[in-house]
């Protein structure tokens, strides 16, 4: 029998190898470390993979991204918040089931629960309108026109209850405009319902615009950073905003963390910090993440109580800025 | 009751089986999340509620066809028991396996199962199951872990090959 | 225009390293399509780290090979082991497998690669010449478009179940409920997760399909009793000959290519439904004579070179719009984001080397495939003489890691088991499996679609009436229901 005959040709092999398996733990790492990442394939996934590379170049090993989606990113962290504290397992902590779920109460979490490596990237994003629109010519004017005609105006935010949806929602309470939100599960095809003048305004991120900047009229940017502004070309952010809506000193909110279980050893964790912070350091990881539109953050661990305290704090304040809005739209239908 | 009938009406009882899973979960839990009434927002029973519906048709129009025979499903060979043995204890074997897999690791519990399965499939040598088992198991690792950079299951004891 | 791109990009798409690698990516990619479980996306996920480190042209070149190869891959798993590698390959299983039964594995695998190489080329010519003017008019396909979309697409179950419409009818049903379990979008509710985490985001389809088709064949398999010996099968070379023999399809070979290329032009469709609808509009209008799903080649030429064409048309709004079309060519935007170049209308101004450059690695890896597909058949059809005590256990154990790999879960690999047992009450009671395929990817697009198009909406329902192109798609739908009314009475007044 042929194949009889190439594995006994191969046992030798077979064995060998099987023979070197080590069981000790070596130095760390001495395997592949994981990331898990919240959402599903697409840029941010891609740009986690480029932080995920640099990475494991410092420390000389590969790094897989893992893709969880669901229930708002916080399957994702509950399943790596689940696997073994021994620094094999990274979750890439956006906002959303980091900060925002469990203020909805949707996770039993709080972000001082885990150990922050280090900031990685940002995203800018925006609220846009209709490009050839005639019922107003700036955000203020939309939010006369909506508070006008309570909820006849149609937005998406991407998904219900996520961030961009909260900030929009508590601009929209400050000026008392009822609108509908349109849950999408693909930003793009948000974008190409706006351009097609099925919606009336929507949440645009960077990388969308970008590719088709004279396809929508970006209204205002959802972030006082000059970056952001810059990424936009220079549209109006809510710092030109005559009025006060509670949104004034926005945080820079889009942004992940990357965070490990609390039990991971110390000795690891520093180890992951600083080939994290060399990596986030690197002129190639900075120049891919701002050709896909979002923003390298160079913000060390140290910082991770003040920026994502300072988030948890002012998201807790918006908080009812959701339940305004379905209360409102409840009493219209 | 032939084979064939009995398999008809186990297939039958799945689906409404499924029809009454989907209604009770949308009377009970659904109800408490809110989420089982109101417009197209806040109501995601509609769309289930409508499928186990057309489900539940089907199955009227299914059962009438079943019992005026008209099925061809009539002409189904069944197996010896010593063949349906043989498979049935590959699923079993099969579902050990899964089910140990995260606890146990990929290296330790992936050879027994080569060489169980192999052995119920009416192989003897018994260098030649160990050598295939031990052979199997490693390239495909060697493959996926090397090439593809998967973690395949540690296992409590975090074995793994330093390739 | 076409002219200045082709001459722009030849310089950056003639280096040998973009050659290397596109031939390269169609190897991986015929291989990760052709093992359950990953399929084109994992193999672009997987091999993203290696590809950004490349010059751009190489890069997409190796990533875009992998989607084609991984698109077509599938199909060889379907036609010898009757285990579709990816769910692209789904309805290749109604003839691939029947056709390899009857000692044609060769000519089978040969038709499929040669009408996937052809599909693609279609795809790609479709992607060369009208890409912007089909991209615009995709951005027109707005919720109530997808949402009657979706229904046509369920008329495809009808079609494709022939003598067992009922069964068939059932099993995408079951397939339409699989797919709401998970969080559902727009009230944020969780639906029949019964509180296990592992089922915030349903079940994953890869899983669903390994399960039904592959862990309920080899238990198929191993209830016969020749798994000691070994096979007598002819390896036949199949060389140029089935390329001729795909060609003698032409009417089916360019109409399932158009089909897949406006499904993967319209962003969200994807692969599944092209091939699924394609092999329900062959079969629709077979001719005299030609048995459907016993083997006729007609249905691997449909299927096959409908989702390869998908592959050209989801490239129409990823390069000329920046919107993915499906989640392969999200992670192909992103990867050509990282390298620099951000796809839309400036990009086709102002690099139209770039552009010419994905263009022409496009084409040429579906030569390739055409190539590389061929001269590999028989290496392929080799596993049909592999004795079956070996080939069950490695079968079990690649659907295990291929499961696994997707999300590095081991729930998946229980979906998978529980789901093998679904496949085989459903094999045995005679209920067709691939319903359940397309059931699961219609359901989201059906559901989310019509909700969100009543939230769009002023008017309720007439929403669906009041756009044109929706309008013309609700009386397409109408008139399918009332010709399958009258054909079934006039079969029952027959009979």
């Amino acid at each position: 029998m042929q194949i009889t005959k190439s594995i006994h040709r191969t046992l030798l092999a077979g064995t060998l190898v099987a023979a070197s398996a080590a069981i000790a733990l070596a130095d760390f790492p001495n395997r592949n470390i994981e990331i898990f990442h919240p959402w599903g394939p697409g840029n941010a996934m891609a740009m986690s993979q480029v932080v995920a590379k640099a990475m494991g170049e410092e420390l000389g090993t590969d790094m897989p991204v893992i893709s969880l989606p669901g229930a708002a990113g916080t399957k994702a962290q509950t399943t790596a918040m689940g696997k073994p504290a021994d620094g094999y397992t990274i979750f890439d902590g956006y906002v959303a089931p980091l900060v925002l779920q469990p203020i909805l109460g949707n996770a039993d979490w709080n972000y001082k629960d885990f150990k922050p490596l280090s900031a990685a990237v940002a995203n800018a994003f925006s609220i846009a309108g209709q490009v050839d629109e005639t019922r107003w010519s700036n955000f203020e004017e939309m939010m006369a026109y909506c508070q006008a005609n309570r909820g006849e105006l149609r937005y998406s935010s991407g998904s219900r209850n996520n961030l961009p949806h909260m900030v929009i929602a508590k601009a929209l309470q400050g000026y008392d405009c009822v609108a509908q939100n349109v849950p999408y599960t693909q930003d793009g095809n948000v974008f190409k319902d706006l351009g097609s003048k099925v919606l009336d305004f929507a949440f645009i991120n960077v990388g969308n615009f970008r590719s088709n900047p004279d396809k929508v009229k970006i209204l205002m940017v959802l972030s006082e950073l000059e970056s952001s502004k810059k990424a936009f070309l220079g549209a109006p952010t809510i710092a030109d905003l005559d009025v006060d809506v509670g949104l004034s000193n926005l945080g820079p909110m889009g942004w992940t963390w990357w965070i490990v279980n609390p039990d991971t050893p110390d000795d690891v964790t520093e180890k992951l910090r600083s080939a994290m912070e060399r990596a986030m350091a690197r002129q190639d990881v900075k120049d891919a993440v701002e050709a896909v539109g979002f923003v390298p953050l160079n913000w060390d661990h140290t910082s991770y109580e003040e920026i994502v305290g300072g988030v948890d704090a002012q998201l807790n304040s918006m908080g009812n800025a959701l339940a305004w809005e379905e209360e409102e739209l409840n009493k219209l239908n | 009751m032939t084979a064939s009938r009995f398999l008809s009406v186990l297939a039958l009882g799945f689906f409404v089986a499924v029809i009454i899973a989907v209604l009770w979960q949308i009377e009970t839990n659904f109800k408490e999340q809110g989420i089982a009434s109101g417009g197209p927002y806040d109501n995601a029973a509609s769309f289930p509620r409508a499928v186990v519906f057309l489900i539940g048709f089907l199955l009227l129009i299914q059962c009438a066809l079943d019992f005026i025979g008209t099925n061809s499903s009539a002409k189904l060979k069944i197996p010896a028991r010593s063949d349906l043995m043989r498979a049935g204890i590959m699923l079993f074997i099969f579902a050990v396996y899964l089910s140990v897999l995260e606890t146990i690791g990929y290296h330790l519990t992936t050879i027994p199962m080569i060489f169980s399965i192999m052995w119920i499939c009416g192989m003897r040598n018994l260098t030649l199951l160990i050598c295939t088992a031990v052979f199997v198991s490693t390239s495909f690792a060697f493959v996926f872990e090397v090439f593809l950079n998967v973690v395949l299951p540690l296992g409590i004891w975090t074995i793994f090959i330093p390739w | 225009m076409i002219i200045d791109f082709f001459s722009a990009g030849f310089d950056v798409f003639s280096s040998p390293l973009a050659l290397i690698l596109t031939f390269t990516g169609i190897i991986v990619g015929l291989v990760v399509g052709a093992m359950p479980g990953l399929g084109p996306l994992m193999g672009i996920i997987l091999l993203l780290p290696v590809a950004i480190g490349l010059p751009a042209v190489a890069a997409m070149g190796f990533l875009i090979a992998i989607f084609v190869g991984g698109s077509c891959g599938g199909s060889i798993s379907a036609i010898l082991l009757r285990i579709p590698g990816t769910p692209l390959a789904a309805a290749t299983l109604y003839d691939g497998y029947p056709l390899a039964q009857k000692g044609r594995a060769s000519d089978a695998i040969g038709i499929a690669i040669t009408s996937s190489a052809i599909g693609g080329l279609i795809g790609g010519i479709v992607l060369v010449f009208c890409a912007p003017i089909l991209a615009n008019f995709a951005s027109n396909f707005a919720p109530p478009e997808y949402a009657m979309l979706a229904i046509m697409g369920l008329f495809a179950i009808v079609v494709i179940s022939g003598g067992s419409v009922i069964k068939g009818l059932l099993a995408g049903s079951f397939g339409l409920i699989i797919s709401t379990i998970g969080t559902d979008s727009f009230s944020t509710g969780l639906r029949f997760t019964f509180g296990s985490h592992n089922l915030l985001n349903g079940f994953h389809i890869v899983a669903v399909v390994v399960g039904l088709f592959a862990i309920s064949e080899m238990t198929f398999q191993m209830l016969k009793r020749d798994l000691l010996e070994i096979p007598k099968v002819k390896v036949a070379r199949p060389g140029l000959r089935t390329i001729s023999m795909t060609l003698k399809h032409y009417v089916n070979l360019v109409r399932s290519s158009a089909i897949g290329t406006f499904f993967g032009a319209i962003p969200g469709a994807g692969g599944v439904i092209s091939s699924f609808t394609s092999y329900a509009v062959a079969k629709a209008s077979s001719k005299p004579g030609e048995k459907y799903g016993e083997g006729e080649e007609g249905g691997v030429v449909a299927t096959e070179s409908a989702n390869n064409a998908t592959v050209g048309g989801t490239l129409v709004p990823t390069l000329s719009l920046g919107i993915p079309g499906d989640a392969s060519s999200a992670m192909l935007l992103g990867a050509l984001l990282i390298l620099g170049f951000i796809p839309g209308p400036a990009m086709f101004e102002n690099n139209p080397d770039v552009v010419g450059g994905i263009f022409m690695v496009y084409l040429l890896s579906n030569v390739f495939l055409l190539i590389a597909g061929i001269l590999a058949t028989p290496l392929f059809v080799y596993v049909l003489r592999i004795p079956k005590v070996y080939l069950i256990p490695s079968i079990l154990l690649l659907c295990s890691i291929g499961t696994f790999a997707l999300q590095a879960s081991v729930f998946d690999l229980q979906v998978m088991f529980a789901f093998g047992l679904i496949g085989l009450l459903f094999r045995a009671a005679n209920y067709p499996l691939a319903p359940v395929v397309i059931g699961m990817i219609l359901g989201p697009i059906l559901e989310a679609n019509f909700r969100r198009s009543l939230l769009i909406s002023r008017e309720g329902y007439w929403i669906f009436l009041d756009r044109p192109v929706s309008a013309s798609l609700v009386t397409i739908n109408a008139l399918l229901i009332l010709a399958m009314i009258y054909i079934t009475i006039k079969r029952m007044r027959e009979s």
